[in-house]
């Protein structure tokens, strides 16, 4: 009936909107800056691309992935800071862009990517630089460097051990 | 009241010209040292930072010339040089390695049959280079090796597991892993903090482990009450008058342009390679119209300094264990030169530092191939298994290759620019080629899962030299063997422009050598009323 349907309706939009910013509320300031995230450098069509992109270099596995940790944030603000950004990069994305990639699904942008890899044209120039920008970034992250690498180093030891493995020797 | 007429004026603050104030100062005499940096206080560079922090960036201090302010303009072959703008000079931010020549690297014609003889022998440097490690504070290990003479050596580095298993494999190959030789104090008891194997060194140590004469010599220079230190200052020209004899500096403040006059007695230029050589051409007059003891246009030429290859890779006996903390002190271990296989086309050879890379920032994970979830495993699964192989090769002393004054551009302090002209020689890219082969072989020995080879060749690695050389001809020299030029006595020449030639191996330990021998020969010339 219209007025049950009515008042469903507006309850469930309270419920949901209230949820909504329950949800944001509950993120850390670095979860909210990067949900919250206005590109600088990129386009939003090219920013939306490129995080698409580094994700599936470097997806989530049981560590969170590139966007989860920011890599797409991290790289418009290094571009946004460049006074000359990589033509290779901008020219790239358009070229992605234009392929349709935002059309076909996982298993076709993963193959496409590929074609990227092995490519020896402007293609592959694009993809060692993305690729190369995502893993310096990501690796640089609390995630990448201790969650992921298990990196123990930059600290202060009275002695550094040599190498006791009689194998190696 | 007149100025104070100094006994010495040393310009530059680095190795050379930090060591001889030092060394001056000590017997003695009253020196002036122009420098054109500021002091950079190691507990301001929070080394420490991780990268991701961002509440505390890190604010590297700009301790070379700035490439907008003083620009350096190239010709030829892509190379690339520095100069320090700070007291301490290229001291304040090195790897520390310290070598020995040995006395072959003396006699390249000679020995080799290529360019020429150094006007000194090894058993002449000898008790200078005793006397340099012990200022400078160097750990390694006896080798009794012909080709890289034993020093005195504090406890060494110990080696990796990944540089252990490289040693393994030199064997294989007739190559030889030693423990690096460093500048560094690897134990307390030294005058000094001692190492704490954070793998921070090429940002600068931030305990003052590594040698560095503004931390490690010039507070010792001041203390003796004979060190007049002007810093922010450079020398805009020497000055003769109409005779073959220094008067006095030309000195500026490098922020307001103000400027004053030096006097002394004797002048030792110490600004690196390239400054030393361009102030020496800068510096005219009637006399000197080709520049300052440069009537045989050998001022600037010969420049040359390191070729580099590397070859990055990850050992397979280490891929897949648990990673530990490998931080240390960069390279622990080094491959010296071996001897060069007979009916080769090139001559000298090159030596290999191992792990110089670091570990905190794994960019050398874009060399592993492919993409997604296989590659972050195998990315994680090789982080514990990285290796680096840095090499060093010689580069021949040819006289095309040279330093000249810019004809039209000025810098900000409307100085010429320095325009370097560089081409390798045909045995520097045969040697560039024997090094990657050498690095591949070793891996190859070793057992590697995956390895990049760099682009390249690199040059110099901040080991520019030969541009006011020292020799036995005085056509192809400037400077005898006491680093004097020959035309004007009261002028020295004390820094790596000095060498006549360059092995592979890292030049610092010969730099504060001669500079130590150079003062002590400065003040017997002037007991003997020479100068």
């Amino acid at each position: 009936m219209p007025d049950q349907t009515t008042r469903r309706q507006v309850l469930v939009q309270i419920t949901a909107g209230a949820a909504a910013s329950a949800a944001l509320a509950s993120l850390s300031p670095a979860a909210l800056a990067q949900a919250t995230y206005q590109p600088r450098a990129l386009s939003r069509e090219h920013f939306k691309l490129l995080g698409v992109l580094v994700d599936i270099i470097i997806p989530a596995t049981e560590t969170p992935g590139a966007t989860a940790v920011g890599v797409d944030r991290m790289i418009d603000e290094m571009l946004a800071g460049q006074e000359d950004p990589p033509e290779t990069l901008i020219e790239g994305l358009n070229n992605v862009a234009a392929s349709g990639f935002a059309d076909i699904e996982e298993a076709g942008r993963v193959k496409l990517l590929e074609e990227y890899s092995q490519a020896a044209d402007a293609r592959g120039d694009f993809f060692q630089l993305l690729k190369g920008l995502t893993v310096d970034h990501y690796y640089s992250t609390e995630v990448g460097l201790i969650d992921e690498l298990g990196y123990e180093g930059n600290t202060a030891l009275s002695e550094f051990p040599g190498c006791t493995h009689e194998e190696h020797r | 009241m007149p100025a104070e007429t100094f006994d010495v004026c040393v310009i530059g603050s680095g190795a050379a010209g930090g060591t001889l104030a030092g060394e001056l100062t000590r017997r003695g005499a009253r020196v002036a040292l122009i420098e054109a940096g500021q002091y950079r206080d190691p507990s301001k560079l929070r080394t420490h930072a991780w990268p991701y922090d961002q509440t505390q960036p890190v604010a590297v201090p700009d301790v070379t010339a700035d490439a907008k302010r003083e620009p350096v303009s190239y010709e030829g072959d892509a190379i690339s040089v520095s100069r320090g703008r700070v007291i301490g000079g290229r001291t304040t931010h090195w790897n520390a390695v310290a070598l020995r020549f040995s006395e072959d690297d003396f006699r390249e014609w000679s020995v080799n049959g290529v360019e020429e003889d150094w006007p000194i022998s090894y058993a002449e440097l000898a008790p200078y280079y005793d006397q340099a490690e012990e200022l400078m504070v160097v750990c390694g290990t006896r080798e009794n090796l012909k080709v890289l003479p034993d020093g005195r050596f504090i406890k060494p580095l110990s080696l990796r597991c990944s540089e252990t298993i490289l040693s393994r494999a030199s064997k294989k190959i007739g190559m030889r892993v030693i423990p690096v030789r460093k500048a560094l104090a690897t134990e307390a008891g030294h005058d000094r903090a001692p190492c704490h194997y954070c793998g921070h060194c090429m940002q600068g140590c931030g305990v003052s482990a590594i040698f560095n004469t503004a931390e490690h010599v010039i507070p010792r220079a001041r203390r003796t009450g004979r060190l007049t230190l002007r810093s922010g200052w450079m020398v805009r020209e020497l000055r003769t008058g109409d005779e073959a004899r220094i008067q006095s500096a030309l000195i500026f403040e490098r922020d307001s342009r103000r400027e004053e006059e030096i006097r002394a007695d004797v002048f030792a230029v110490c600004g690196g390679n390239i400054e030393s050589a361009r102030l020496l051409l800068n510096s005219r007059s009637p006399r000197f119209p080709n520049g300052l003891a440069n009537n045989n246009d050998i001022v600037g030429r010969y420049l040359h300094g390191h070729i580099t290859g590397e070859v990055q890779g990850y050992l397979k006996d280490l891929v897949g264990t648990k990673p530990g903390n490998q931080d240390g002190a960069l390279d622990h271990a080094y491959i010296p030169r071996t001897e060069t296989a007979k009916g080769a086309d090139y001559a000298g050879g090159y030596g290999i530092q191992l792990n110089v890379r670091g570990y905190m920032r794994p960019h050398h994970a874009r060399f592993v191939p492919g993409f997604g979830r296989d590659f972050k495993k195998q990315v994680r699964d090789l982080q514990p298994a990285h290796t680096s192989a840095l090499a060093f090769g010689k580069v021949v002393a040819h006289a095309a290759n040279r330093v000249t004054l810019h004809p039209t551009r000025v810098d900000d302090y409307g100085l010429p620019l320095p325009h370097v002209t560089f081409h390798w020689q045909p045995n520097d890219i045969a040697m560039y080629k024997a090094m990657l082969d050498g690095c591949h072989k070793l891996y190859d020995a070793a057992g590697v899962a995956f390895r990049a080879q760099l682009n390249g060749p690199g040059g110099f690695a901040s080991h520019e030299v030969g541009c006011v050389r020292m020799g036995k001809d005085p056509k192809t020299s400037i400077l005898n063997q006491f680093n004097q030029t020959r035309e004007i006595k009261n002028l020295f020449v004390v820094d790596g422009s000095s060498f006549t030639t360059f092995p592979e191996k890292n030049p610092t330990l010969t730099i504060v050598a001669l500079a130590i021998r150079a003062a002590e020969n400065i003040m017997r010339m002037k007991d003997r009323g020479d100068l």
